[in-house]
């Protein structure tokens, strides 16, 4: 039955999309055009945009029945030098003279939020009825130097922002200005995301798009407003994985995005295993994510970027937001400190470690003990587990504007996890405890100078440090019974794990005329990692290594003509640890083939010098680390993509479907041999297999941007394989992140005060490695010893993955505050998907105990999350 | 807009149907052949593996071909018919010398397993240090050491068992939480000595302490005890799974009596 609920879902929509054109009775005897359009729009509800000293010079003479608004003002125009456009739902009136741009000066200014005077940026500035345009860039800047004669409205527009229409003839010319964007709180058919169907320049790029964090609140979640989860809903990143953090986009593996906070890199982005991520929505101002093809500014990885940019604080007012759910509470405070400095301060904690409620024993039953069973005794010390378990993270800015040419701010970010647990268990003969205290986060911290130099130039300016680190200690304990004598026995190992970043970068803006822009600019990056292991006090592995990486891109932002747009450019590397220069020339077109068609395409190469290292068991669950090319064992990952689409547009619906294929060379496989078990460094030869990876499918987004019910409906079609020469005989296997389809259904509704939203997410199996058979040698002392024989690599699929989540927000005033309380479900019908298929080795008879002669092999299916409601509350004062 | 919307609709659909590789089961030939230098070849074993998860015992395999390539002469085992699925050399001809190689194949109906060792040089001048070992069995942590001793110039992996000297001597603990059935085996080491205690013997009487030189074949199966990864090779056999390795090995006797 729910299948045919959501096949329904999913054809409605559809439907919705094949309205044809309507036809109309005209009648009128030599009146003037604007009363006639006036008439029109009154009659049959249809919206015209026009110049009235143009209309009101002509007079028109129509009788018509059963005619097409189309044929109707064709005819009227016939002998007068007006034309018209449908942009959108309005049918936009200008004169039809098509002469040389205007260059008689340019606009340049800052877009900022009326509210709070945030800077926004990536703002959409387009000149209405053209397509030509351009985007603010991170401090909310922008110049636009060419202007049509007949299309002199500027409308600036931004993500929950009422948009601002601004007539040629106010603005100023050459001078900074500053437009202020109110936000559209109260506007029923919010946009949610913004997707590449845009006509400015900016956002005909490929594979781009940027979200609301405000509006993530609407979608289902596990309580928290979750950005990452919210990223997952779109096509091209998997959504399945059921970790915030797991953020697969187009096959590659995570390590292969790049992931910025305010300028800093981070390495790791989760909270509670992967079940949150690590950023505070409350005080973030902006996510743009780039699933690939992305412009030579950005570097140093070869799958995705998502570039978070922070709040900075209100200049206007003091605001104090607070919310809660049944596992953690987050706090906002933004205050101007004086009429140039602002001041943001964010905090998020769980209190699981005080009260441990009934969804955090699922969460952790799930999430850590399911995944960590890995000793001879687990399953049942896994019974009497004690955990004690908090997260927190905090967020804090101060910006500092002296005046209109500058603005410099700090930011600084800090995460941790902190779990520790203990386990207790009697047998016959003994006492098996075993204790784990385990830390890992981010800190991340970023000194930004944005300046204008003067209408042409615009720099910044960003010195950043970030550092991930972990850390485990733990011990196992056997504890003889006294009849045996009261002997103990005890295991003590750790493992110490970080990874530091440092960069520098300049990034210069230069604006040309005629709407073309070079951007130039430099970076810094230094990597240092760092990775000890212990067991009984001897060094068990260690790995120490650093890194630096010197970048400079050069790229051209140029729109020849009203329907082409282009980006082209290059990044050229030098990496400290190889003698060669690297360089990666990328290009992003546009075509505009007619209103509310347009195609892209983008080609482009990439390179990563750190990489995470996965171990390739299937038996435990032991931590990853990072490690840096050397290009040796460890081979710089270089990469090319080749992206082609088209976004078509139609009344509130758009389709953006995009095809693209990837190839990396130097993936690389990590695979803990015989070394393993002795002391040495972690980087030897035999234990990396080096390879290649390619990807290609295709992701098809179908959006309901505007009423009541909104959402949207997302298509993924993914082939991702490696090929290692040492593995499989050199053929060709299916990468672990290989899902063939994917599909979300997200269904957000406005009914009066409430925000209701439901969602459902599928996936085909995803791969693995089925065991098939086993069999015993005998070793030199008589031990049986059982093997396993593992089929052809990732042949194997897992069962596919739904689930649907449900969410209502109550959204109302306490006084001048606002408040909101929800109740969201996740997985609603509590099916039981599974995460991976895990081999288990018994030593030991479940009953009693006892050693058993030879070892038995079971297969078990570790599962993902049931059914898990969550109480969500907030206010906002 | 229609038209796109069909062309899409299509495509998901053709594409939504793949055929999935279903692994099926296949038995495999298991060979755990070991070659001990300068002793007669007895210890080959030649089975079938069992599907994965039914736990039984591999089904043995007393009508294969079996034979050892030394110098280029070919040698041909036979069935034991006492022990099923083994097969021996019953003539002097095959020597098992450190330093050479050997290849065995396997012919069993349609399949044809191969692999190849070579005998590693081995352990020399292995030393006790003591003759005797005293067990009082309601001691509750060990109390006697003894350190065994051996010359490793080629440093070769190790491996050491101790052993009853015949099959009739009493074992020493009344635990269920020890493998009677099994001997007392180290994890392989490239080290040149090793100290046991009281608590690793478990047999009263004349014991043998032997050392074993182990090739990494064997080293690497060891290893994998513990864990298994998706891409080590788990064999050295082409066309089969198991082992075929050699070993060179020196030994020691000493004696194990009751504490009084």
């Amino acid at each position: 039955m729910k299948y045919i609920i959501h096949i329904a879902l999913i054809f409605l929509s559809l439907g919705a999309f094949a309205q044809s054109d309507k036809l109309y009775d005209f009648d009128f005897e030599q009146s003037k055009l604007t009363d006639v359009l006036k008439s029109v729009h009154l009659k049959h509800n249809l919206n015209f945009s026009y110049n009235v000293s143009e209309t009101n010079k002509i007079k028109v003479s129509f009788t018509r029945k059963s005619c097409s608004v189309e044929t109707f003002l064709e005819t009227v125009f016939e002998k007068s030098k007006l034309t018209f456009k449908k942009v959108g739902t309005t049918y936009v009136i200008t004169s039809n003279i098509q002469g040389e741009p205007v260059l008689n000066g340019h606009v340049s200014g800052i877009i900022s939020d009326a509210k709070t005077g945030e800077r926004l940026p990536f703002a959409t500035i387009a000149e209405a009825h053209s397509s030509m345009g351009t985007l603010s860039n991170k401090d909310g800047y922008f110049v636009i130097n060419k202007f049509v004669p007949d299309t002199s409205t500027l409308v600036v527009s931004y993500l929950g922002f009422k948009p601002v229409k601004i007539k040629k003839s106010d603005l100023t010319f050459d001078k900074l200005i500053n437009i202020q964007l109110e936000p559209d709180v109260e506007v029923l058919d919010e946009v949610f995301i913004e997707s590449s169907s845009s006509k400015t320049m900016e956002l005909m790029e490929v594979s781009k798009f940027s979200l609301n964090p405000n509006k993530v609140n609407a979608l289902p979640s596990l309580g928290e407003k979750d950005l990452m989860r919210a990223i997952q809903y779109f096509p091209g990143i998997s959504a399945t994985d059921e970790t915030s953090a797991g953020m697969v986009i187009r096959g590659a593996s995570s390590d292969q995005n790049l992931i910025m906070f305010d300028g800093f890199t981070l390495y790791h982005v989760d909270h509670f295993y992967g079940i949150f991520s690590a950023f505070n929505s409350e005080a973030v101002k902006s996510v743009n994510i780039s699933k690939g093809g992305f412009e030579p500014k950005v570097g140093g990885r070869v799958s995705g970027v998502i570039d978070i940019i922070g709040k900075s604080g209100s200049d206007k007012k003091t605001s104090l937001a607070i919310n809660g759910n049944l596992l953690s509470a987050n706090f906002l405070l933004e205050t101007p400190l004086s009429d140039k400095l602002t001041f943001l301060f964010a905090g998020r904690r769980a209190y699981t470690d005080i009260i441990q409620s009934s969804l955090f024993t699922e969460l952790f039953n799930k999430v850590v003990v399911s995944t960590a069973k890995n000793g001879l005794f687990d399953d049942a010390v896994s019974e009497t587990l004690e955990p004690s378990f908090y997260y927190y993270d905090i967020n804090s800015k101060v910006t500092y504007k002296p005046n209109k040419n500058n603005v410099v701010s700090i930011s600084y970010y800090t995460g941790e996890d902190k779990l520790s647990f203990q386990g207790i268990q009697g047998f016959e003969a003994f006492d098996y405890k075993t204790s784990e205290n385990t830390n890992w986060g981010n800190d991340g911290i970023s000194l930004k100078w944005g300046r204008y130099w003067n209408d042409k130039v615009y720099s910044n300016v960003t010195t950043a440090y970030s550092q991930y680190g972990s850390s485990i200690n733990y011990s196992y304990e056997f504890k003889l019974i006294e009849e045996l004598g009261g002997d103990k026995f005890e295991y003590l190992g750790s493992q110490i794990n970080k990874v530091q970043d440092w960069s520098l970068k300049m990034d210069n803006e230069i604006y040309l005329t005629g709407n073309s822009q070079l951007d130039i600019g430099l970076s810094y990056n230094k990597n240092l990692i760092d990775l000890e292991s212990t067991f009984d006090d001897n060094l068990y592995q260690e790995y120490h290594e650093r890194g630096s990486l010197l970048s400079f891109y050069a790229q051209h932002k140029v729109q020849p003509t009203e329907k082409l747009t282009m980006t082209y450019g290059a990044r050229l590397n030098k990496y400290d640890k190889v003698d060669t220069l690297f360089l990666e020339p990328r290009l992003n077109v546009g075509y505009k083939v007619s209103e509310g068609i347009n195609t892209k395409f983008s080609a482009g190469m990439f390179s990563q010098t750190i990489n995470r290292a996965i171990r390739g068991e299937i038996y435990s669950s032991t931590p990853d680390f990072w490690v840096l090319a050397d290009g040796k064992q460890i081979p710089i990952i270089s990469s090319y993509h080749l992206i082609g689409g088209a976004t078509f547009t139609k009344k509130e619906y758009t389709l953006d479907i995009e095809g693209y294929y990837k190839h990396n060379d130097g993936i690389l496989e990590y695979v803990p041999r015989l070394t393993n078990f002795e002391p040495g460094n972690i980087v030897s030869p035999e234990l990396y297999f080096q390879g290649v990876n390619e990807s290609y499918g295709v992701d098809v987004l179908l959006h309901r941007q505007k009423g009541i019910h909104t959402g949207w409906i997302s298509y993924s079609y993914l082939k991702s394989f490696n090929q290692f020469d040492e593995l499989n005989k050199g053929i060709a296997f299916p990468s672990p992140q290989d899902q063939r389809h994917e599909v979300n259904v997200i269904n957000l509704f406005k009914v009066k005060r409430f925000d209701l939203s439901v969602s459902w997410v599928f996936g085909s199996g995803k791969a693995y490695t089925e065991p098939y058979s086993e069999y015993t040698v005998t070793l030199l002392d008589g031990t049986k010893k059982k093997e396993v024989i593992l089929g052809q690599i990732n042949s194997s699929r897992l069962p596919v993955y739904h689930r649907l989540d449900l969410s209502a927000v109550y959204n109302f005033n306490i006084g001048k505050a606002k408040a909101n309380f929800g109740l969201t479900i996740f997985n609603a019908y509590n099916r039981e998907n599974i995460k991976y298929r895990k081999i288990s080795r018994v030593d030991f008879n479940k009953n009693t105990y006892y050693l058993l002669e030879s070892p038995l092999y079971l297969t078990s299916d570790v599962t993902l999350l049931g059914f898990t409601p969550n109480i969500t509350f907030g206010i906002r004062l | 807009m229609k038209t796109v919307l069909i062309i899409c609709s299509l495509f998901v659909f053709l594409i939504a149907c793949e055929d999935q590789k279903k692994e099926k089961f296949e038995e495999e030939l298991v060979v755990n052949a070991y070659l001990f230098a300068n002793s007669p070849v007895n210890w080959i074993y030649i089975n079938k593996s069992v599907k994965f998860g039914s736990n039984i015992a591999n089904e043995p395999v007393n009508n294969a071909k079996v034979s050892i390539t030394w110098n280029k002469e070919v040698f041909l085992l036979e069935n034991n018919p006492l022990i099923p699925g083994n097969y021996k050399y019953n003539f002097e001809d095959l020597k098992i010398i450190p330093g050479d190689e050997y290849v065995i194949d396997v012919v069993y109906e349609d399949k044809n397993v191969t692999g190849t060792t070579t005998v590693p040089y081995g352990p020399k001048n292995l030393v006790s240090s003591a003759d005797t070992i005293k067990i009082d069995v309601q001691r509750n942590s060990p109390s006697n050491q003894v350190l065994f001793q051996w010359d490793n110039s080629d440093f070769d992996y190790s491996t050491v068992v101790i052993r009853p000297e015949s099959e009739n001597q009493n074992y020493i603990w009344d635990d269920k939480f020890t493998n009677s059935n099994a001997y007392w085996l180290s994890i392989p080491s490239l080290s040149n000595y090793r100290v046991f205690t009281d608590f690793d013997i478990k047999y009263y009487g004349t014991n043998v302490l032997v050392v074993y030189s182990a090739n990494l074949e064997y080293v690497n199966m060891f290893n994998e005890f513990d864990q298994i990864d998706l891409f080590s090779k788990n064999t050295n056999l082409e066309n089969g799974v198991g082992i075929f390795t050699a070993f060179s090995t020196d030994s020691v006797q000493f004696f194990v009596a009751p504490q009084k």
